[in-house]
């Protein structure tokens, strides 16, 4: 049952044209039988087909004409045309859904359900290479209609790809009525890149002030050939003219780059933040370094992946997203319990001997990612929820992937809440009081054993808040761990061991200075000017950003 | 009475007992079983790929031994561990070989394993089946390459993309792993595409260490490089990395339609344990899918699965096969059948007879080059499935020959690759 609904949802998700269909599919039904003479044998009346339809404008045939031109179309034996769409998953079996070829709308069965097939029959229509060009063309002409918001935009950046002079007049018509939205710059765009190659020379000179406003990347490489053009042909006041647009679309492409980079730098750097913040606090508080961070890490990854598995199985699939509001609280509590008992059987017995907790945490970290491969196997992935798919565009051609977004700006409030905890309750009062004094405190009657257990829970927790989120862009397997641990060895080495303002900004720093190194560099040769970088700096401030001072730093 | 009886039956029971072992034991003695051995990681990082590899080839072992074995003799495999470390490789090697003394030996997923074992296979007169595509430009007479060579797999995948149908792509962004596999299939891959006269400019050749997960800066700049929607990616990412590079791909606004990626190193086995919602639509070039609609194949496929259920191995039903698992399960037909060929089971006597050797695969037909020890192979174009199969977009018209040492990198002209004659074409 289950399944059967996800097969549906499944269904909604890739057929987004399902969603469109109510209110774009008027056919009228004399273009339905030009269509009849194009997938028909009559090579004449086929061309003539090709013209009208091509005339009509009518997006939503584009469905119809894709799928005859990759061999998924039909025709039932009640003469109804349906187009199989992309198999998904029902009941274990990979099956096309099989949709009304006019109304997109998926056929039903005697009981109700939608119909699917296994696989294509021999009945299925499919255009021969005479037509390939002919089915290009036209489906290239009637996308600038299409239904779909995307497929249209992409269909019209496509026409000014091709300089397509033909489309000129439809585009700019379509700008008329629809003068305003992200639609409207596609097209503005698209017609002032046809213009800039073909136009006369007044249109040229308004094309360059238009893309010169827009700044897009597309538009800056037509700019450039432009420009090589008006220079051979002498047109020197249409040469200046690009030559300024050229200048202010390159920094508009700059400061693009510049906000991708750091907003890269950001998303990593919160990461590492929030990883190092745990490694930091226990080993500020208990001189253990915890080698088995990174699997603390793995484990909230497979708690979240865990809590998928379980809505996937047993609670309906549209509410499938909500897993991820129940993920991260679980992580949190279940990776804290993981490092409690830890502490509880392994570390307690050795504080004070730092060669020996790391020893023992190694070994736990061994067991853990045994563990792991032992109960989930290898590599495997988590479905992020459909709100954190995808991408934000802040400006042409300027995407945030909400789910960089997502962990941007989760990592912050955890930021935030930490350093709450830490400085401003009474238990990150105790906290600071065994940091800095372990006899003193305990003498005030502080319980350091218990701050002990519940710090080195809280950090593990945190490392699984961290383990919760990285699958939504990174994989998912008993070994994740280790290749961040490294790095947030690195952060709070270079922030200034047990120092919660120095693990925040080497985090940040470390982000930004990657982000901003691999773009000149490959990512090879980053991450070593990275590391190089550091061991200079460790050169110069052997304690890191932001040292103990006073009697304190003699420990 | 009764106890005469008694007394009796014993003596008959032991006879017959006693008739029975030495039956048995004059029977062991006629045709005592052949050794031959295993050598796939199936603990460590390659454990995931190779695993699946070692059940192929057990899998054969056991067809050969239900209708007989090989000249009478049933197989009898000796597995071992090199636990994805290549000193271990080139140990375990030598122990199958001289003390374990196997005909032959099937082994190796990553070139530089290969590489650890080829000194020791070709001091002690082993035999090796390889049956991974890899960089090409080795040849050792002790071993036997059944999985394609770059002319098979790297250069037809970047002469789709420049065609018509692959979107006649003019922009190549080559992606890979940093180790050799990658370094070398890109060094040919350029020499190629510098060859038919692709700018300089317009090749982009990158490369991320093992394990690389943070793609955000490498798509940002792919997709400036394809802003015109004339390029493609084509890659060798390795592994793991490839789940967060598919995901970023998606996540800032790169899709199939707009710039594909092409990926040598993605089979059904790998997609297997990724969400595939973010691949599908993209590309990949291999010599066999588990998607090939034959009768030999359903039933190749069919077998895995079952074998799987059989064992008891992870997966089971769910098991796929893919161009490596196909690889290694026709070497030791191959090997079965050589040995066939020469009488013999003597690597002296059997390399000669799989030279040029014809036979069928759950593919199709293939054949052994004569003389530089590769497989002649067809070539597929897939794309990728929702389901985690590979439709087949664009195949080769026949076997097309490998080409161990590939002339784009000696710099010299030589005519392309020659293809079969015959049009194998079974729908």
């Amino acid at each position: 049952m289950i399944r059967t609904v996800a097969a549906t949802l499944a269904l909604l998700l890739l057929a987004p044209a399902v969603m469109f269909a109510q209110t774009a599919a008027s056919i009228p039904p004399e273009l339905k039988q030009q269509f009849e003479f194009i997938i028909g044998k009559d090579t004449e009346a086929r061309a003539a087909a090709y013209s009208s339809l091509e005339k009509s404008g009518n997006g939503a045939l584009v469905p119809a004409l894709e799928a005859f031109r990759s061999g998924l179309l039909e025709r039932r034996t009640d003469g109804r045309l349906v187009i199989y769409l992309p198999r998904v998953d029902v009941n274990g079996q990979s099956m096309f859904p099989v949709v009304d070829a006019w109304t997109l709308e998926p056929l039903k069965q005697a009981d109700g359900s939608s119909l699917y097939a296994a696989g294509l029959g021999s009945s299925m229509l499919k255009s021969d290479s005479s037509q390939a060009d002919g089915l290009a063309r036209l489906i290239a002409v009637l996308s600038i209609h299409h239904p779909n918001a995307d497929k249209r935009r992409d269909a019209i950046v496509e026409a000014a790809n091709r300089v397509d002079t033909a489309l000129l007049p439809d585009l700019q018509a379509q700008l008329q009525t629809e003068p305003a939205g992200e639609m409207a710059t596609t097209l503005r765009e698209s017609v002032a890149r046809i213009q800039l190659s073909s136009g006369t020379p007044d249109e040229r000179l308004a094309a360059v002030q238009t893309l010169e406003k827009l700044g897009t990347s597309r538009a800056l490489a037509d700019l450039r050939t432009a420009l090589d053009k008006a220079r051979a042909d002498g047109n020197t006041q249409l040469a200046g003219a690009i030559d300024g647009a050229l200048s202010t679309v390159e920094s508009y492409q700059w400061k693009v780059r510049i906000v991708h980079h750091t907003f890269a730098g950001l998303s990593l750097g919160s990461i590492l933040v929030l990883l190092a913040l745990g490694l930091s606090i226990i080993f500020g508080l208990m001189r253990v370094i915890n080698l088995a961070h990174g699997e603390f890490m793995m484990v909230g990854a497979y708690t979240a992946f865990v809590v998928a598995e379980f809505f996937k199985a047993y609670i309906p699939a549209s509410y499938f997203d909500y897993y991820f509001v129940l993920a991260l609280p679980l992580a949190f509590l279940v990776t804290g319990l993981v490092g409690m008992l830890c502490e509880f059987a392994v570390i307690r017995h050795l504080y004070g001997r730092p060669i020996e907790t790391l020893l023992a945490t190694w070994g736990i970290s061994l067991l853990l990612i045994q563990t792991a491969r032992l109960i989930f196997g290898d590599t495997t992935s988590l479905t992020p929820p459909s709100w954190l798919q995808g991408g934000w565009e802040v400006a042409p051609d300027l995407v945030f992937p909400l789910n960089r977004v997502f962990i941007i700006v989760f990592c912050g409030a955890c930021i935030i809440a930490v350093y709450y905890l830490v400085q401003r309750t009474h238990f990150g009062l105790l906290l600071r009081a065994t940091t800095q004094d372990r006899p003193i405190a305990a003498a005030l009657g502080v319980p350091t054993r218990w701050i002990d257990g519940l710090t080195f829970g809280f950090g593990a927790g945190l490392a699984g808040l961290a383990g919760a989120i990285v699958p939504l862009f990174d994989k998912l397997n008993p070994n994740m761990g280790q290749s961040y641990v490294v790095d947030s060895f690195m952060v709070v080495v270079v922030g200034g061991v047990g120092k919660l303002a120095g693990a925040i900004t080497a985090g940040g720093a470390l982000g930004f200075l990657t982000k901003y190194i691999e773009p000149f560099l490959e990512a090879v040769y980053g991450k070593l000017a990275v590391l190089g970088l550091i061991i200079l700096f460790l050169q110069w401030r052997p304690s890191g950003l932001f040292p103990h001072r006073g009697r304190l730093a003699e420990d | 009475m009764f106890k005469h009886l008694k007394r009796w039956r014993v003596a008959l029971s032991l006879a017959t007992l006693a008739l029975l072992a030495f039956a048995a034991a004059s029977c062991t003695k006629e045709a005592e079983p052949v050794k031959i051995g295993i050598l796939h990681s199936l603990t460590g990082t390659m454990a995931i790929s190779e695993t699946s590899l070692r059940d192929a080839v057990l899998m054969a072992v056991d067809e050969i031994n239900a209708k007989g074995g090989v000249l009478g003799r049933k197989i009898e495999p000796v597995i071992v561990d090199p636990a994805s470390n290549w000193d271990l490789f080139a140990e375990k090697a030598k122990q199958l070989i001289s003390q374990d003394k196997v005909s032959v030996v099937f082994g190796c997923w990553t070139s530089v394993s290969r590489k650890s074992v080829l000194p020791v296979f070709e001091s002690l007169k082993g035999l090796l089946f390889y049956p991974v595509q890899y960089e090409g430009e080795e040849q050792s007479p002790q071993i036997f390459y059944t999985g394609a060579t770059p002319n098979q797999q790297l250069i037809p995948a970047a002469e789709f993309m420049m065609s018509k149908e692959g979107g006649t792509k003019k922009k190549f962004y080559l992606l890979g792993t940093d180790y050799v596999f990658p370094r070398t299939a890109n060094k040919i891959l350029k020499a190629y595409l510098l060859s038919v006269g692709v700018p300089e400019k317009d090749i982009v050749e990158e490369y991320t260490p093992f394990g690389h997960a943070d793609y955000q800066t490498i798509v940002g700049k792919i997709k400036e490089f394809g802003k015109a929607g004339d390029a493609a990616v084509l890659s060798t990412i390795n592994g793991d990395s490839n789940v967060p590079f598919y995901k970023e791909f998606a996540n800032q606004g790169l899709t199939a339609d707009k710039i594909p990626i092409m990926a040598f190193s993605v089979a059904e086995d790998e997609l297997r344990s990724m969400e595939t919602e973010h691949l599908v639509g993209h590309l990949a070039a291999w010599n066999y899918y588990q998607s090939i609609d034959t009768p030999e194949n359903k039933a190749f496929v069919e077998a895995f699965k079952k074998y799987a259920v059989a064992k008891g191995l992870p997966g089971g039903t769910n098991r796929v096969t893919d161009d490596p698992i196909e690889a290694a399960y026709f070497g030791v037909y191959v090997w079965k059948a050589a040995v066939e060929k020469a009488n013999s089971f003597d690597v002296d006597k059997v390399v000669p007879s799989v030279l040029g050797l014809e036979f069928d695969a759950p593919g199709g037909k293939k054949k052994m080059h004569p003389e530089n020890h590769h497989t002649f192979k067809p070539v597929y174009i897939g794309k990728i499935r929702a389901d985690g199969q590979f439709d087949v977009i664009s195949k080769s018209a026949g076997l097309v020959e490998p080409e161990a040492f590939s002339h784009y990198l000696k710099g010299e002209k030589k005519e392309e690759p020659k293809v079969t004659e015959k049009k194998e074409e079974k729908k």
